[in-house]
Formats: structure tokens, C-alpha cells, sequence
């Protein structure tokens, strides 16, 4: 720990001595240059401190979380906004990857066996969270009853990265995982179709050209993984540089096509694991390339949290995320309250929150610019939830983390 | 917003670097595979399908500048003393020699044909970059055609070194004609800049070396890996030095320091291959203008020309000084051109974003690419023989 801790002081040291030093230099020169001396190290010191966090028994990812935070716009400066964008393609072929991998979770026969359990999950959280917040925040905003549904929509949905990434550092296998990702997947894929179907009808634009794209992306993800696997049987080398490469065709067309990229690197990987055998040979070349992404993906991603959003309207975040929390555990309670320890912890999978309800409190401020705020509610709320849901996953894998089948 | 023609360009660099492994891995010789990325990058560029075009150069320069660090970084992580003293110093000067004679020989004819005056404002020390940069042999040639026959072990051992000595050379020329005082682009002298450049280099070395002491996973390595070459290759480029001698400082004091230095030498060259393809693709957007440009074609078929004499002259004048002399078959081994010539010309590029670098990137690609068709010829002539 002492020699971890030691480094990141001398790469702090050091950075901020060559930013100094280079602080009269033009433009030309530093804006590229300085760019990736600090990218690196921002990575670096990311690494380390992550293994300082790991040390004191904390998630790695929050300790990434942390450096994007002490860099970003937000603390310290290091990296604007502008920076951050420069750094979208790592962002989005870790997403991506982190997406695939909760795809390969999603195992159909698994899922068709504890089908009622995840169905009950699914409907109770359905049932009382969008309805419940939605209620909360039309008691703060002067909106219509509808819009504060959608709201509660939003805030119902939960980031795959966050347990992904836990799941992968902890080693942790088992009904407590599995749980987790298949309700979290499943859940959010019905909100993104059901929020698109009621923002398209409450928002009245695009016609039903939106859930149809939700459909295409569903197929196009499908047909991606089903093309990789079938590659997979033809040659074993260089499997994680075809992966980025078809991360970024899928990428570049969901931007030209306005597909959901989400959606279709998920149905990837759920198409690995359930239309071919290579499921298991496909995780290990996820993992070959995977930690290099995911440091950069939570160090942007701390980075990306908008702070001056959450000092604007932290208080009404606050009630919005203990209400949320509140509703969370209660949700999975009710329908798991026959089994073990899991009815008491499996909620803990569901707080972290990002990049899924930021991007549908974004089209949500498309169709309503007047109620912009919500939007920013619901970035507060991802803020404080990417903090503390770490913390609360941990927690759930130390008691619930070694159940088994039998207790389910 | 991501950038539309880094991210294809991308794309085409992993989908390369990940067939090149299994699925026509016999289907092309190296060369041959070569002479098709750069071909594919012809057909994106602005001739052809339009797709990309030169511009892409600066708009992904961060990536560039780690690269460049990466591969440097490589290359000094090889150059561990107690490898090098298994070496007696034959080696070393027969390596010296013939990179020198082609260098000179090279240079000579250039500074003929740029005394023609048609080439307008570029600067003197552009012929010499040329002439450092295109006297590199390439080791992959060398080592595929040469075989485990000791009488080729000279020759192996010069394509393997005579790439650093050019790094070194490389950065000798930017010393004495540093872009620093040309484009008038930072505050300090380039003596001040130097110090500072190798004093970091000094300290980004033992940071690594404090680094790689610990006990990390595989993939972890190659996270320090993407951390440190984005460090050094940034702190080369905010300094306007080359990150391939930043890198290979750096690499070389990590080498010779940690006992575990293997690993990390490991990771990074498992990485140089997207790099070398990604080096390939640039080349064949740009190829384009030595067609385009007739003066360029000149300069390199001079260079072309020169370089082959001076190679075989080379190899013949240090295997008699040192008295290990070589015969034609090994010394033609020597005349394929190093891939590391295209990533110093894509560094003096990003260096001098004017007409200099634009004009020496052109006549690199060309003597690059006339150099594999050599190479090939001659394999495949020693084949039939």
C-alpha cells in the first residue's frame, strides 16, 4: 500500500511541475501534447490509487471514480469538457465492453429457470419505483403527472458497469451475480422500449420510428454476436482486436442509424452465450484487454460527473436518492422475501446509476427544454448514486456474494 | 463527438492487425502484406474513395505520440547490457559502418539533387532526416530470409541495431536544427530543452523501473504500458523531441535497472503490431503524392539508388575492417527498408506540420515501398537460385 501511495505522490508531484513548467507554452504545441502526458498520467495515478482503495477493503472503481473526479472540470481542471470528448472513443468501446459482458450474463436457460423470481423482481421495481419518485419529484416540480412518471422512469433504470466491473474484481460467481445482471438487463431494456413508447406519445414527435430503431438495434446486436461467434471457431489469435474493431463498426452505426448502442453490444454478447458454445473461450478474450479500458472508463467517467450540478440542486438529489434507495430495497423484498440473505442484499446491485438514465434524461430535455432541471436531477442523482453504489455493492457480495442455487 | 475518420481508420488498423495473426496468416509473405495495407491505404485516401485524407495525421496526434513511445520504449527495453555484451565488438562496428557509409552515400547524392534548387524552401537539415532515416535495414526481412545460418549473424545483428542508431541520429539532427527555434513555439533555448527532456526521460525511467518491480497481472501490465508511453510520448511531443528517443531512454533505463523488466518488454511488444499496420495504413494515404509530385519521385529514386549501393558498399567495407567479411547473398539482405523509417517520418511530420515534413513523409513512403519491392525480388531470386 505505502509503495502505491508513494507513486501516485511522485506522478502527482511530477505532473503538476510539467504543467507549471509548460503553462507559457503556445497553444499549438500543448494542446495535443499536454493533452496525452496528462492522459497518462491521469491512467497512471488511476491505477494506483485504485490499488490504495483495494487495500482498504474499497471497490478499485471507486478509486478511479476519484482521480476522474480530483481531474476533471469539477476540482481540479486538470481535463475540460472539451478533453473529456476527446476521449469519447475509449469511453465508449469500454462501455461497450462492459455491456457485452452483462449480455453474456444474460444466459436464457438460467433465466427460464428462475423466470418467475426474475419476473416478480422486475414487475415489483416496475411497479413501485417510477411510481413512487414519480411522486416524489411532482411534489418538488410544477410538471404534469405523466412527465414525473417518465422522471421516475428514468430514475428507476441502473448502470451494468458498476457490478460488472465489481463482479470481474472480485471474482464473484454464483446465483448472487447472475441475479443481479439478468434483472438489471432485462428491466432496463423494457424501460428504454417503454420510456421511447410513452416519450413518442407524450412528446408527440418521430412517429413510432423510435421503438422500431430499438428493434433494429436488438437484431443488429444479435446478428454481430452470432458473426463473431461463428469467427470464433474459425481462428483463436487476435480475437480482442477484431472485438474493438466490430465495437467500432457498431458504434459508427449507431450513430449514423440512430440506433441504441446499448442495446445492440448487449444482444452481442447475449447472442455469444446463448446462440453458440463459445461463451466461456469469448470471457477470456474480454478479460485479455478489458482492465485498461475499464480504469479509463471510470476515470472518465468520474470525471464526466457534473459536481456543479449536484451543488445547483443536491438537496431535492438527496430526498430523490434516499427515496430511490428506499424503494429499491423494498421493491426486491417483497418478491424475494422466501429467500435466503439475498432479499435483504440483492438490491444493493440495482443503486449504482449512470450512463443509461443520463442518456434518457437527455432525450427527456429534447422533448421538454422548458424542464430542463429534471434532466439535471437526474444527473445529480446518477452523481451521488456512482459514488455510493460501489460502496453498497460491496457491501451486498461480503453478505449475499457466496449464496447459492439451493437458497433461491 | 467522436472523430468519423479516426475511428474507420481505426477500425481498418485492428481489423488488419487481427487477420494478419490467423486467418491469411500463409495466405501473404511479410513484405507482400505489407505493400497491401499501404495499397488499402491508397484506396481510402484522397485519390481514390476519398475517405480519409492527410489531415487525419494532426487530428490524432495524441495517439501518434503514443505509438511512437511505445515502439521506442520497445526498442530500448532490447538493449539490456547483459545481452549486448554477449556481442564482441565487431558487431558493433561492422553495424556502424555500413549504416554510416549509406547514410553519407545517401546524403551526397541528395545534397546533389537538392543543389538543383527544385525544391524550393526546404530546410538543409531535411537531407540529412532523409538520409538518417532511410538507412535503416529491416531485422523482420532479415531474420525470415536469413534463417538460423550463422554466416547471416552479422547482417541480423545490423538490421536489429542500425534502427537506434538512426533513433539517435534522428534526434541529433533536431538538436542542431530544433523545431523549437524555427517555428519560434516555446520559451526556452533547445540546450535548456534537452536537459529537461533527458532529465525527465532520466526520471521517467526510474519511475517505470519502481513500477514494474511490483507484482502485477498480465493485463495490468499493459495498462502501465498505455500510462507510461502516453506520459513519455507526451512529454517528448510538448518538448517538440522525438518520443522514439524519450521512449528509448526510458526504455533503456528500465531494462538495465529491474529484474523483472521482461514482462513489461513482453507486453509492449505484443502492441507493436496495430502500430506498425497503423504506420502502414498513414503511408499509403500519403503514397499518393510521390506519384502525384514528380520532383519527389526523384528524390526517391536518387535515394533509392544510393541506399542499395551504399548498403552492399557498407556491408563490404565493415565486414573488412573488422575482418569478418561478407559475401552478396548477405549483404543484399540489408537493402529492405525498417518499418521504424516510417514512424520517424511520420514524427518529423507531426514536428514540422509544413512543407518539410510533408515532403520527407512522401519520400520516405516511396523509398519504403520501392525498397520491399527490392527486397522481394531479391528473396524470391535467392529462392529460385
Amino acid at each position: 500500500m505505502r509503495r502505491n501511495f508513494a507513486i501516485v505522490i511522485v506522478l502527482f508531484l511530477l505532473m503538476f511541475f510539467l504543467r507549471e513548467l509548460y503553462s507559457i507554452t503556445p497553444a499549438r504545441v500543448v494542446s495535443s501534447s499536454l493533452f496525452t502526458l496528462l492522459t497518462g498520467f491521469a491512467i497512471l495515478t488511476a491505477f494506483f490509487t485504485g490499488n490504495i482503495f483495494s487495500s482498504f477493503s474499497a471497490p478499485r472503481i471507486v478509486g478511479y471514480l476519484f482521480i476522474g473526479m480530483l481531474f476533471g472540470p469539477g476540482v481540479l481542471h486538470i481535463f475540460t469538457h472539451s478533453d473529456i470528448g476527446k476521449l469519447e472513443l475509449m469511453t465508449q468501446l469500454a462501455l461497450g465492453l462492459i455491456t457485452i459482458s452483462a449480455g453474456r450474463e444474460l444466459r436464457v436457460r438460467e433465466i427460464l429457470s428462475r423466470g418467475r423470481l426474475i419476473g416478480r423482481v422486475i414487475t415489483s421495481h416496475l411497479a413501485f419505483l417510477p411510481l413512487f419518485l414519480g411522486i416524489v419529484i411532482y411534489f418538488f416540480f410544477d410538471i404534469s403527472p405523466v412527465l414525473a412518471l417518465l422522471v421516475g422512469l428514468i430514475l428507476t433504470t441502473a448502470s451494468p458497469a458498476v457490478p460488472m466491473a465489481m463482479i470481474n474484481e472480485y471474482g464473484v460467481k454464483g446465483i448472487f451475480p447472475q441475479l443481479v445482471l439478468s434483472i438489471l438487463i432485462l428491466r432496463d431494456v423494457l424501460i428504454i422500449f417503454l420510456f421511447s413508447t410513452v416519450a413518442v406519445f407524450y412528446g408527440g414527435g418521430g412517429g413510432l420510428q423510435p421503438i422500431l430503431l430499438l428493434f433494429v438495434s436488438v437484431f443488429a446486436g444479435l446478428v454481430a454476436g452470432f458473426g463473431f461467434a461463428v469467427l470464433m471457431r474459425i481462428t483463436r489469435s487476435n480475437l480482442f482486436l477484431f472485438l474493438l474493431f466490430l465495437l467500432i463498426l457498431m458504434y459508427q452505426f449507431s450513430v449514423e442509424y440512430s440506433l441504441n448502442y446499448i442495446l445492440m453490444t448487449v444482444m452481442f454478447g447475449f447472442a455469444i452465450e446463448n446462440m453458440s458454445p463459445m461463451g466461456d473461450a469469448f470471457l477470456e478474450v474480454i478479460e485479455s484487454g478489458s482492465l485498461p479500458l475499464y480504469t479509463i472508463f471510470f476515470s472518465l467517467a468520474g470525471a464526466s460527473l457534473e459536481l456543479d450540478v449536484l451543488m445547483k440542486i443536491g438537496y431535492i438529489a438527496l430526498v430523490v436518492v434516499g427515496a430511490r434507495l428506499l424503494l429499491l430495497f423494498v421493491a426486491t423484498y417483497i418478491p424475494m422475501r422466501k429467500t435466503g440473505s439475498l432479499k435483504y442484499y440483492l438490491f444493493t446491485g440495482f443503486v449504482p446509476q449512470a450512463g443509461v438514465s443520463i442518456g434518457l434524461a437527455m432525450i427527456l430535455a429534447g422533448y421538454f427544454p422548458e424542464h430542463k432541471i429534471l434532466a439535471d436531477l437526474v444527473i445529480a442523482s446518477a452523481v451521488l448514486n456512482e459514488i455510493m453504489g460501489p460502496f453498497f455493492f460491496k457491501w451486498g457480495i461480503a453478505k449475499a456474494g457466496s449464496e447459492n442455487v439451493s437458497d433461491v | 463527438m467522436i472523430n468519423f475518420f479516426i475511428l474507420i481508420l481505426l477500425a481498418v488498423v485492428f481489423f488488419l492487425s487481427a487477420i494478419s495473426g490467423g486467418i491469411i496468416k500463409a495466405g501473404l509473405r511479410g513484405a507482400l502484406f505489407e505493400l497491401t495495407i499501404i495499397s488499402l491505404g491508397m484506396l481510402l485516401g484522397p485519390s481514390f474513395l476519398g475517405i480519409l485524407n492527410y489531415n487525419i495525421f494532426y487530428q490524432m496526434e495524441p495517439i501518434l505520440l503514443m505509438a511512437l513511445a511505445w515502439t521506442g520504449m520497445s526498442l530500448g527495453m532490447q538493449l539490456n547490457a547483459n545481452v549486448l555484451g554477449k556481442f564482441t565488438w565487431h558487431f558493433y562496428f561492422y553495424t556502424i559502418v555500413e549504416y554510416f557509409v549509406t547514410y553519407l552515400l545517401v546524403y551526397a547524392i541528395l545534397f546533389f539533387v537538392y543543389g538543383l534548387g527544385i525544391l524550393g524552401d526546404v530546410r538543409p537539415s531535411a537531407i540529412h532526416v532523409i538520409a538518417a532515416i532511410t538507412s535503416i535495414s529491416s531485422p523482420f526481412h532479415i531474420f525470415s530470409a536469413a534463417g538460423r545460418e550463422p554466416r547471416f549473424d552479422y547482417v541480423k545483428f545490423a538490421g536489429s541495431f542500425d534502427g537506434i542508431i538512426a533513433i539517435l541520429l534522428f534526434q541529433l539532427i533536431l538538436i542542431l536544427d530544433h523545431p523549437a527555434s524555427y517555428f519560434k513555439v516555446t520559451h526556452f533555448t533547445t540546450s535548456q530543452l534537452f536537459l529537461m527532456v533527458f532529465s525527465l526521460s532520466i526520471i521517467l525511467g526510474l519511475i517505470l523501473n519502481w513500477a514494474i518491480s511490483f507484482r502485477f497481472k498480465r493485463n495490468e501490465f499493459t495498462l502501465l504500458a498505455i500510462g507510461f508511453t502516453l506520459v513519455v510520448g507526451g512529454a517528448a511531443g510538448i518538448n517538440l523531441f522525438s518520443p522514439l528517443f524519450v521512449a528509448l531512454v526510458v526504455g533503456i533505463i528500465a531494462t538495465n535497472l529491474s529484474p523483472r523488466y521482461f514482462i513489461f518488454a513482453r507486453t509492449l511488444s505484443a502492441g507493436e503490431k496495430p502500430i506498425f499496420f497503423l504506420f502502414l495504413f498513414l503511408s499509403g494515404i500519403s503514397a499518393e503524392s510521390v506519384i502525384a509530385i514528380r520532383v519527389i519521385a526523384l528524390f526517391v529514386i536518387s535515394v533509392v539508388i544510393g541506399r542499395i549501393i551504399g548498403k552492399i558498399g557498407g556491408s563490404f567495407l565493415g565486414g573488412y575492417l573488422t575482418g569478418k567479411r561478407q559475401n552478396i547473398d548477405a549483404s543484399s539482405l540489408l537493402i529492405p527498408q525498417g518499418n521504424i523509417s516510417l514512424l520517424l517520418a511520420v514524427n518529423y511530420a507531426l514536428l514540422f506540420p509544413d512543407i518539410n515534413g510533408d515532403l520527407i513523409f512522401a519520400v520516405i513512403v516511396g523509398t519504403y515501398i520501392l525498397n520491399q519491392i527490392v527486397g522481394l525480388l531479391i528473396t524470391a531470386g535467392g529462392e529460385d537460385g
